[in-house]
């Protein structure tokens, strides 16, 4: 939680992807929530983990076109867990396979929001467990 | 368009009818609005095209200002060209869906067809498999293709004299500097080649949110150009991604006014350069989004090649016919296919081809209806083909030229879409032309606006979309996603390594270095370098990755990456 009480939420894509209407339409959403929204391109996994850190984020939400997720996601799991951050919500959306859902759930993903998911469902997962999130 | 008679009565008609409904419907009121916001009453008359002048404003299909068509005859003589994007995993698995689809019937003109190749992203921004950008994306969305090995391994065999080859990446020159050295290493004269390069400098960018910096893009751009007019006069050279900026947000009148902006943006540079506008207009093509809103589209398509023929022959002095034509291809609307009920998608794209069909374009792409859940497969890849075939072969509509011109409402539209464009152009000089609107934000603001509300009035139920937010069914998924071959991303890093390790080092040295020197010339304004060195460098051996490179030494590559915008 920020400073001011409100959630603070780090939205990413890799600089590559360039599908950004549903990361960019979170952001606003999350804006008009009252979250407090940093939203950047990495370049490497790690890059994600040091906004994390730098910005003292409760959530990270990670974007993705392709399954680049297979790469990424451990590299920003293994990241957090080395730099004690168990406590940062992680979430994915994009193109996401649903048969992948449970392996991405496995390794730490708190909830997917693919195509056509209900924007409000994430708003509500932030302002219910941010609050619980112990530091 | 009516004598005096038809007008006094269809007035008189029309005061009846609304008698009638204010007895019937109790005074409700029907007026509704298009997509872009544009209010509609709910039937149109002879009088509301009154002002149209038929031979002034609409004339005859092939004739200035073509607002019918390019051509006297069209589809009658040749169907809209097949142009399927494809392009997945290595370069042979690419052209095993090139074989598959030729093998479906995809056709273009006079026997000829067009492989629209897409690049995975790495090969859209210029990195190659081995460096660590990669890592993720190889050959995911697109072909991992960045040598002269690769392009053997996809098209040797293809006579690329003859068929049209699609180069759809982002860093243009590179690409398509390794596509002319295969060719002519393979013995292909390079004016003899045929297709299209993207070239799209403005459109990347409210995209995404990375490419070349504004006016070293620019440059780039023109150098291409310059380059086609010299060398290739048939290539294709710039595609104005109109389909970009309708899946970032644009709105019809948008598209269509934003897609103008751009292709005068590059059309003056050009011009600046010393370019004859008859020889460089011909090779500017709009891709062009259909989307929903059937007529609205149908009526944005007429009035762009209306206001495109203005623009060409006032603006640039076109004075040939080819100059002044608006060259399309149709890629139709991605962002309004959906998850749920995936199915539906084909009946929704059937209906957008519909529009382009009736619109008179001139090629098309058809997303597959399994996208929203990954990467088309072979079968759906295919069934986008069935419906081009099926609107062909099956439905009529290509016997008669632009059979909606002279309705009522078509016509009243296709004004209004006119006045539109002509709207936005103007509101892009005003914010001291396309560079400056762009830069200082002006256009993505519309877009990301246009993303916020499509998607509000979905939530709140003022836009119904089937199976997502009216008619839900609680069915799990039965489509499974296409995956490329896992193998892929290690065969395309070893290839890379291996090509960098046969070659004269020295050599592909000293041939980049050209490139970097001819961008000196570039930045300092002077055409004519950058290309035939880019060649030489792709024939000495260097990746697309090292060519993208030393572009980037000289010209400006930008913004980076890593800006954090806060709020």
């Amino acid at each position: 939680m920020s400073k001011n009480g409100r959630p603070k939420v780090l939205l990413v894509k890799h600089w590559i992807d360039i599908h950004d209407r549903g990361l960019r339409l979170i952001a606003s959403r999350c804006r008009d929530a009252g979250f407090e929204v940093v939203y950047a391109s990495y370049s490497q996994p790690e890059e994600v983990v040091k906004m994390a850190i730098q910005e003292d984020v409760d959530v990270i939400g990670m974007s993705f076109f392709t399954s680049a997720y297979e790469a990424h996601l451990p590299r920003v799991m293994e990241g957090l867990k080395k730099n004690k951050l168990n406590h940062v919500m992680v979430v994915l959306g994009g193109v996401i396979p649903d048969e992948d859902h449970e392996m991405l759930k496995k390794q730490g993903v708190r909830a997917i929001f693919g195509a056509g998911s209900d924007v409000n469902q994430f708003i509500e997962l932030v302002k219910t467990e941010v609050p619980l999130q112990k530091k | 368009m009516f004598d005096e008679k038809t007008l006094v009565e269809a007035k008189k008609l029309q005061e009846q009818w609304k008698e009638a409904i204010n007895k019937i419907y109790q005074g409700k009121d029907f007026a509704a609005k298009t997509n872009s916001g544009i209010p509609l009453k709910p039937v149109y008359t002879p009088l509301d095209i009154q002002d149209i002048d038929y031979a002034k404003d609409i004339a005859m299909p092939g004739s200035y200002p073509y607002i019918r068509s390019n051509y006297p005859i069209h589809y009658q003589y040749q169907p809209w060209v097949n142009q399927p994007v494809h392009g997945y995993g290595l370069p042979e698995h690419t052209k095993e869906r090139m074989d598959a689809l030729t093998k479906a019937g995809m056709e273009g003109y006079f026997g000829a067809r067009s492989y629209n190749l897409v690049w995975d992203y790495p090969g859209y921004f210029g990195i190659d498999p081995d460096e660590p950008d990669a890592e993720g994306y190889i050959g995911k969305d697109g072909v991992s293709c960045n040598t002269l090995d690769d392009f053997a391994r996809m098209l040797d065999g293809l006579d690329i004299a003859k068929n049209n080859i699609i180069l759809i990446n982002g860093d243009t020159l590179p690409m398509f500097a390794l596509y002319i050295a295969y060719a002519e290493n393979r013995g292909v004269l390079r004016g003899n080649l045929r297709g299209n390069t993207m070239n799209w400098v403005f459109t990347a960018w409210y995209a995404p949110n990375f490419m070349w910096e504004t006016e070293d893009a620019l440059k780039l751009a023109t150098e291409n150009i310059h380059f086609c007019v010299k060398n290739i006069p048939r290539w294709n050279h710039t595609n104005i991604q109109g389909h970009a900026i309708s899946e970032t947000g644009a709105d019809a009148i948008h598209q269509m006014g934003f897609c103008l902006g751009t292709a005068r943006a590059v059309a003056d540079s050009c011009k600046a350069a010393g370019l004859n506008p008859d020889d460089f207009l011909t090779g500017i093509g709009f891709q062009i989004a259909q989307c929903n809103d059937f007529f609205e589209y149908i009526c944005m398509f007429r009035a762009w090649r209306k206001l495109w023929a203005r623009i060409t022959r006032e603006r640039y002095g076109a004075t040939k016919p080819a100059a002044m034509h608006l060259r399309t291809h149709t890629n139709t609307s991605c962002f309004e296919l959906v998850k749920q009920q995936p199915l539906n998608n084909i009946i929704r794209s059937a209906y957008h081809a519909l529009g382009a069909a009736l619109s008179g374009t001139t090629a098309m792409q058809i997303p597959a209806y399994d996208e929203p859940i990954g990467i088309p497969t072979e079968e759906s890849a295919i069934l986008t083909l069935r419906i081009q075939q099926i609107l062909v072969h099956e439905t009529g509509i290509t016997r008669v030229g632009d059979p909606l011109a002279g309705s009522y409402y078509v016509e009243w539209l296709t004004k209004r879409m006119e006045e539109e464009g002509e709207k936005i152009l103007k509101e892009i000089d005003d914010a001291g032309g396309f560079v400056k609107a762009h830069k200082a934000g002006v256009l993505a603001t519309v877009l990301r606006r246009g993303c916020d509300q499509w998607r509000d009035e979905i939530d709140k139920g003022k836009r119904i979309v089937v199976g997502w937010n009216k008619y839900q069914t609680e069915e799990a998924l039965k489509v499974k996603a296409f995956r490329p071959d896992p193998e892929v991303a290690r065969i395309s890093i070893e290839r890379t390594k291996e090509y960098k390790k046969r070659r004269d080092q020295a050599k592909t040295d000293a041939a980049l270095n050209g490139v970097v020197e001819a961008c000196k010339k570039l930045k300092a304004g002077e055409y004519g370098h950058v290309m035939p060195a880019c060649i030489e460098a792709a024939k000495a051996h260097a990746t697309a990755g090292e060519i993208s490179k030393a572009l980037r030494k000289v010209m400006r590559w930008g913004p980076e990456y890593n800006v954090m915008l806060k709020f």
